[in-house]
């Protein structure tokens, strides 16, 4: 049964389409020019699922913006449905005539099931030979049809673009658990680890160096200026004050304990004030002692850009002093964990590590506050967990040099913290008890004499207690000074052995003074990367550990991953493999990794080679490239084999071999056979005889081709045909030759004469076929019919 | 000829080619999977990565 086509136009701005294709095989279909045969043709075409637009942007949008929600019908299929009818989407269509065809093209229903437009593509061959087309746009279409063809395997590929991003995670963690990984990695640790011992080395030789230029340079700051001998004068001075102050601040002490002891004698109240005016020495005592220490401890103060006579902390030296406190805090953590691992078994360090791993990665996860334990009914968090793991209480302080330092540094810090809060409370409880003595002096008004006698010698022993104070804070601050107590030609003396110590000259000691300052910064900062750097190479051989046994549960338990354990049994067979705690031999790890790598690495080329391919073969002329190149010559290897085709060899090629067709030339070449070899240009295919003869030997490869339902149109073919020989073509479209040909064939011609006019010179049967197609002519502008010839 | 038929015979020209200009160059590993076996593989099972994953494995 030939196919039958029914349109209902909804065309607008003088668009018009033929409605009504009959089902008469072959077909003639004849009307005026413009009456909408071309429009139906491709409309044909492209609901068969290819681009009659190719590189006609302006006729597509013409016809995207007038073709309305048209409704085609095709009757007499010959598959599982018999009829198909699409109603065009075009406020859907793209504004470009893009190759691949989607589901914006329309609304399809088989026998009325409404099914994804694209069934009918799978259903429907259309093809439209035009006897104006040259054998090269013949070639060059091709090119077209591969473009859709690589749109259509790219879309696949883009609907696999997450796998590939989990594809991605899993190649960095099977490269990660690698051996070949670990053993680079342990081979770049041990260069780490050496080169970290070096930049030690290279620090502990710098440091003197700019510690000793440092001085030097400060003391020739102070000869130079005249300052050291000053320095020295006044220390000297200061302390022979100090001695003098002392003696006063012991009989200040003495006079204060002796009025308080006559006091105390006293009334009841004398004795209340007795007693405050004894705490109040006491108090002092304590305050002397603090003060003393904070002395001490000045230098430290200073590191922190805290006065070290600082009464008492503001707010933001106190922050300083938190800071600096929290700091030296979490550096002794990190020695202690450090020096615990030297007491612990390998066992032990390992299951540490592995914890410590996991509790990292769920931190990262931003599970830190999650409840992992409850023991003795305190709820233990990870990051608890976390800031607790390693501790080991046996580790002495002196196990690790650097331990000892930072535990002294800290010790000291919390010391000072201490000292102030002290001296704070001290100071408060001696403005009370100050306010209270002022309370009970009217009650103890009966003895004034020695209540002003305790009065006085307090006043005189805090004054002293300042004095001493105040010259140990002034000689304290002489003696952190560069000079210390040397004597100035001592100091000169000093000057020249650093310099000589060092092999640098006078004049170039501030050059070589920030040299090596530099020096030493830069060393410093080498030190904190490589330890940043060891410290994440140790942690690798423990996430390693963990992310194997990760990737083996989950291989073991997700459904989504069971293919690893399958794969990893198919790369190494002879290993067996088995589920459970085991871990698999480092050999089934490499091969996993190296195999998932290669897969993923050619599906990276796949996509790139795809996309590549896809947008060389929509654009031409192309660049050469490897992939224009592989693209021609795939065309020029499928026009060989066409062109090679015995009905068509016969037709074109005086029946010889056809030996190269060369899409740069635009050219084929071919062999006769008595073995001449000719060589024509591809637009010599292209009119008369040689059309005629290639129309039917397209038509024997078309029909060579077989598919379940086929429209063939053979269009513009009028110029070339004439009427005598078109018998002899309806002879050949009904042959047993071409009886696979197509479903329906139908030949398109423009109106061959004036039916109307030529009514009055025909008779019989012809004037009653005129007569018809008059009628249709009239009413349509074309008509169909049978084709006879 | 279906559409992943014909991006295959691209791909194996494609292949080919690079072959050609790379003769005497030894590839790396990450390349013994070629593009166009790799289609082959996720043509025969509907283009599911993992089904691919072990066909190529099987094979390998």
């Amino acid at each position: 049964m030939a196919l039958e086509i029914w349109v209902e136009s909804a065309a607008t701005g003088g668009l018009k389409i033929i409605d009504h294709i009959p089902p008469e095989r072959p077909c003639r279909l004849e009307g005026k020019n413009g009456i909408g045969k071309s429009a139906l043709v491709r409309l044909l075409v492209l609901v068969s699922g290819m681009q009659p637009y190719r590189e006609q942007p302006s006729l597509w949008q013409s016809l995207r913006n007038l073709v309305g929600q048209t409704v085609i019908s095709i009757n007499g299929l010959s598959g599982d449905y018999s009829s198909a009818t699409v109603r065009l989407t075009p406020e859907l269509w793209p504004d470009e005539p893009s190759e691949s065809i989607g589901d914006w093209l329309g609304a399809l229903t088989l026998d009325g099931d409404e099914v994804p437009v694209q069934r009918l593509f799978e259903l429907l061959d259309v093809v439209h030979l035009s006897g104006t087309e040259r054998l090269a746009d013949t070639l060059k279409q091709q090119s077209g049809r591969l473009a859709s063809a690589l749109s259509d395997v790219a879309d696949r590929l883009y609907g696999l673009d997450n796998q590939r991003a989990e594809l991605g995670e899993l190649v960095d963690q099977l490269r990660t658990v690698s051996p070949r990984v670990a053993d680079s990695e342990r081979a770049l640790w041990e260069q780490v680890a050496e080169e970290r011992r070096q930049v030690k080395a290279d620090l502990q030789t710098a440091q003197p160096v700019a510690d000793d230029l440092s001085r030097a340079r400060a003391l020739t700051a102070l000869v130079e200026t005249g300052d050291a001998a000053e320095h020295q004068r006044r220390l000297q001075e200061l302390r022979g004050e100090l001695e003098v102050a002392r003696s006063r601040l012991g009989a200040a002490e003495a006079n204060h304990d002796a009025a308080i002891a006559a006091l105390a004698k006293g009334t009841v109240a004398q004795r209340e004030v007795a007693k405050r005016e004894r705490r109040l020495g006491a108090n002092a005592k304590t305050m002397g002692k603090l003060l003393a220490r904070q002395e001490e401890l000045g230098a430290r103060l200073e590191d922190l850009e805290i006065p070290a006579d600082v009464e008492l902390l503001d707010a933001a030296q106190k922050a300083v002093l938190d800071k600096a406190s929290e700091s030296a805090r979490g550096r002794q953590r990190r020695l202690q964990v450090l020096a615990a691992r030297t007491r612990r078994t390998d066992a032990e360090n390992r299951l540490l590590d592995d914890v410590r791993i996991i509790l990292d990665d769920a931190a990262k996860a931003g599970l830190g506050s999650t409840v992992l334990a409850r023991i003795n009914n305190q709820e233990i968090t990870v990051s608890e967990f976390r800031g607790g793991l390693g501790f080991l209480s046996e580790v002495d302080d002196n196990d690790l040099e650097e331990l000892a330092t930072v535990t002294r540094d800290l010790a000291e810090l919390t010391e000072l913290k201490e000292l102030f809060e002290r001296r704070a409370t001290l100071e408060n409880e001696d403005t009370q008890l100050r306010l209270e003595i002022q309370r009970l002096e009217p009650e103890a008004a009966g003895h004034d004499e020695l209540r002003s006698k305790a009065a006085e010698t307090r006043a005189v022993l805090d004054a002293t207690g300042a004095e001493v104070r105040s010259f140990m804070a002034q000689i304290g601050a002489l003696s952190r000074s560069v000079l210390g107590g040397t004597d100035i030609g001592d100091v000169e003396a000093h000057i020249r052995d650093l310099l000589a110590k060092h092999n640098v000259q006078a004049s170039e000691l501030p050059a070589a003074l920030i040299d090596a300052q530099a020096k030493i910064l830069d060393l410093q900062a080498q030190d904190g990367n490589l330890e940043a750097e060891v410290d994440r190479l140790s942690a690798s051989a423990s996430r390693r550990r963990v992310l194997r046994e990760t990737l083996r549960r989950r291989s073991e338990s997700d459904e989504g991953y069971r293919w690893l354990s399958q794969l990893a049994t198919a790369l190494t067979p002879d290993v067996g493999l088995k589920a459970g705690p085991t871990d698999w031999p480092d050999e089934t790890w490499q091969r996993l990794a190296d195999h998932v790598t290669a897969f993923r690495s050619a599906l990276s080329k796949l996509v790139g080679d795809v996309g590549g391919l896809q947008a060389i073969a929509s654009q031409s002329p192309s660049k050469p490239s490897p992939r224009a190149n592989a693209i021609k010559n795939v065309i020029e290897a499928d026009a060989l084999a066409e062109l090679s085709a015995e009905p068509i060899a016969d037709a074109l090629f005086d029946s010889g071999t056809v030996r190269r067709v060369n899409l740069d030339e635009e050219s084929i070449t071919w062999t006769t056979p008595s073995g001449e070899t000719r060589t024509r240009p591809l637009a010599a295919f292209s009119s008369g005889e040689q059309a005629l003869g290639f129309m039917r030997a397209r038509l024997q490869q078309i029909a060579d081709q077989p598919t379940t339902d086929r429209l063939v149109f053979l269009d513009e073919f009028g110029a070339f045909i004439s009427a005598d020989r078109r018998r002899p073509l309806a002879e050949l479209l009904t042959s047993d030759e071409l009886r696979a040909l197509a479903e329906q064939v139908v030949v398109v011609l423009p109106l061959q004469s004036d039916y109307a006019m030529e009514l009055d010179q025909t008779t019989g049967d012809l004037h009653e076929i005129y007569t018809q197609r008059a009628r249709a002519v009239a009413e349509h502008g074309y008509f169909a019919e049978e084709f006879t010839g | 000829m279906s559409s992943a038929e014909q991006t295959l015979r691209l791909l194996r020209e494609l292949e080919r080619l690079e072959q050609e200009s790379e003769s005497g160059q030894t590839s790396s590993f990450a390349t013994e999977v070629s593009p166009a076996t790799l289609l082959d593989a996720l043509v025969k099972s509907d283009f599911n990565l993992t089904v691919a994953i072990l066909d190529v494995g099987n094979g390998a």
